[in-house]
């Protein structure tokens, strides 16, 4: 769990260190657990299929970092990330940080027919939070997400964008010693883009990590120094953002040509 | 080892490497902590205690929001248990006349406290059942005990129950042979804690039971039917009525119908039979520290897909 007063981590020491994980799903292919099968003996009757969404990975990240996960969908991006935050069980190796990294995922646990203030008062005490602080911070986490005129509106009356600051306020109220994104961090307007690479940028000084799982190669480039590249589950690439970005544009430019020539053939005269 | 699928991509950059780690790992580095292992149970009681406020606001914002759309709203939460007993009443009292045939004395203040007390237990199990698998989201998104989730549950019932007991109250001494308002009502709040407990640990049994097994949501309301009919809450359970003494004995001591039977004693006149109250106690709290230990040995897998 994400304890609060964090344990000092000198710059430079590991944060997160992932040592030959493998993540797979066991997937029913078409129907949910059945009770019968618990009672089947053999195995191979139950109809699951395995997706291992991540295989042999290995990494480690230090204090002081950001790090940019990148690849196709369905590369294990973001299960590699839940993975981390201990959400969701790994099937083999070991995972060590130095705290429970925080998703920017309060999403799930905001409702959209309660005020934003209570949201508030939700998300943060879903994440750890305790209220006395949370109350402390109230002002500061409204005003940085620039939702002041409608905090007394239900949240379902907030714009999408609104909603997104919101959650990144509330995420990162107390300073997380991890945080990871997974699409959603830098969301909002060019104005609460550089506020909010701010705040990412004051963790990182404090000695926080920061994964940023994106698309957009952009974000990745603004806020990571440096990069990891999964495809198919497997690590390909691990090194500086410039090196590995642009060899994936190029990887994933060539993809798009070889796709457009199969569907429409050059014609041969 | 399954070999690849898929062919590496070219990446046109070194292949990454195993980065080279101490043996001695949390020897070299002290301050990380293994992620996906369960929390010591200390930890994880005082990660529940600092999330408190969570299962509390969940609750209310969803009970405000469930019956939002009814033009009786709220209301439906009583009215439900109070159909339910008249329609009960019509069938047994009325049609089978149990009062007289199988001499159940005073039948609408018996019948009354079983099916309010009862659907207490009834409707926790209902609520718990379906927290794990309706809050999957949240569970792949925030790191908090799981625990929280059938507690958040059992907070909403118990509200819930709060404002049914008053009204089992006024609806039993209003009633033709129902007994005044007198001291014993207060171990009421004794059968409320107890039957809590009871609620909180067997619907984290099914939670996790559900999260396993799908099939479990279909099967629950006729298991919970064969629970009401066998835990004396329309009938009374004695060898007047069930002739095998074995299954009077069996089904005298299920927690259900002990619950039931502490309810009547303190709200009827009846004595109080410390038997009951020591066996309502005991189950209670093993179900309790059981369904706990059941539904934590299994806190990291409520994430899997």
């Amino acid at each position: 769990m994400s304890e609060l007063a964090t344990v000092s981590v000198a710059a430079g020491d590991p944060t997160v260190v992932v040592d030959r994980v493998d993540i797979t799903y066991r997937i029913y292919a078409d129907s949910a657990p059945r009770l019968r099968k618990a009672f089947v003996r053999d195995r191979r009757q139950r109809e699951h299929r395995s997706v291992e969404a991540v295989r042999d990975v290995s990494f480690v990240a230090r204090s002081g970092e950001a790090v940019g996960i990148v690849g196709h969908n369905g590369s294990g991006k973001s299960p590699l990330l839940r993975g981390i935050a201990g959400l969701v069980p790994i099937t083999t190796g070991d995972i060590y940080a130095s705290s429970i990294p925080v998703l920017l995922g309060v999403a799930a646990a905001l409702e959209p027919d309660l005020s934003g203030r209570r949201n508030v008062l939700l998300g943060g005490t879903a994440l750890g939070i305790p209220r006395a602080e949370l109350e402390k911070r109230f002002d500061e986490i409204v005003e940085f997400a620039g939702v002041e005129e409608f905090i007394d509106l239900p949240l379902r009356a907030f714009s999408s964008g609104m909603r997104s600051r919101l959650q990144f306020a509330i995420a990162t109220a107390v300073t997380p010693e991890i945080l990871m994104g997974d699409e959603s961090l830098s969301t909002g307007d060019a104005e609460f883009k550089e506020r909010s690479d701010d705040r990412i940028r004051g963790m990182l000084a404090e000695a926080g990590s920061v994964f940023l799982v994106s698309h957009s190669m952009r974000s990745i480039r603004d806020v990571c120094p440096r990069v990891l590249w999964l495809d198919h589950g497997r690590l390909v690439a691990d090194g500086n953002t410039d090196e590995v970005v642009d060899a994936y544009e190029r990887y994933m430019g060539d993809l798009k040509r070889k796709r457009k020539q199969r569907k429409h053939p050059p014609e041969q005269r | 080892m399954t070999p690849p699928d898929h062919p590496r991509p070219d990446t046109g950059l070194p292949e990454p490497q195993r980065p080279d780690l101490p043996h001695d790992l949390r020897g070299r580095w002290p301050h990380l902590r293994r992620v996906g292992i369960r929390l010591p149970l200390r930890e994880y009681l005082r990660e529940l205690w600092r999330r408190r406020e969570f299962a509390i606001t969940v609750p209310l914002g969803e009970l405000k929001a469930q019956n939002q759309d009814s033009a009786l709203g709220q209301v439906w939460h009583l009215l439900n248990p109070l159909l339910l007993i008249a329609v009960y009443y019509l069938i047994f009292g009325v049609m089978l006349q149990v009062e007289d045939r199988r001499g159940v004395d005073n039948y609408l203040p018996f019948l009354i406290v079983g099916v309010i007390v009862f659907n207490y237990t009834r409707s926790s199990i209902q609520a718990g059942a379906r927290m794990i698998v309706k809050n999957r989201k949240l569970v792949q998104s925030i790191n908090f005990p799981r625990a929280i989730l059938p507690l958040s549950a059992i907070v909403s019932e118990a509200i819930a129950h709060l404002y049914a007991l008053p009204i089992m109250l006024v609806l039993v001494s209003l009633v033709r042979g129902g007994p005044p308002p007198q001291g014993t009502w207060l171990l009421l709040v004794v059968v409320f804690v107890l039957q809590s407990m009871f609620n909180l640990g067997i619907s984290m049994v099914v939670a996790r039971l559900s999260f396993h097994f799908r099939d479990v949501q279909q099967l629950l309301p006729f298991i919970l039917r064969l629970y009401f009919y066998s835990s004396g809450v329309l009938i009374p359970i004695n060898t007047d009525i069930i002739p095998n003494p074995t299954l009077v004995t069996i089904l005298q001591l299920n927690p259900a119908y002990l619950l039931v039977e502490m309810a009547r004693e303190a709200v009827l006149v009846g004595p109080l039979d410390p038997q009951v109250w020591l066996l309502g106690t005991l189950w209670s709290v093993a179900m309790l520290v059981g369904g706990f230990w059941y539904f934590r040995a299994a806190e990291n897998e409520y994430g899997r897909v």
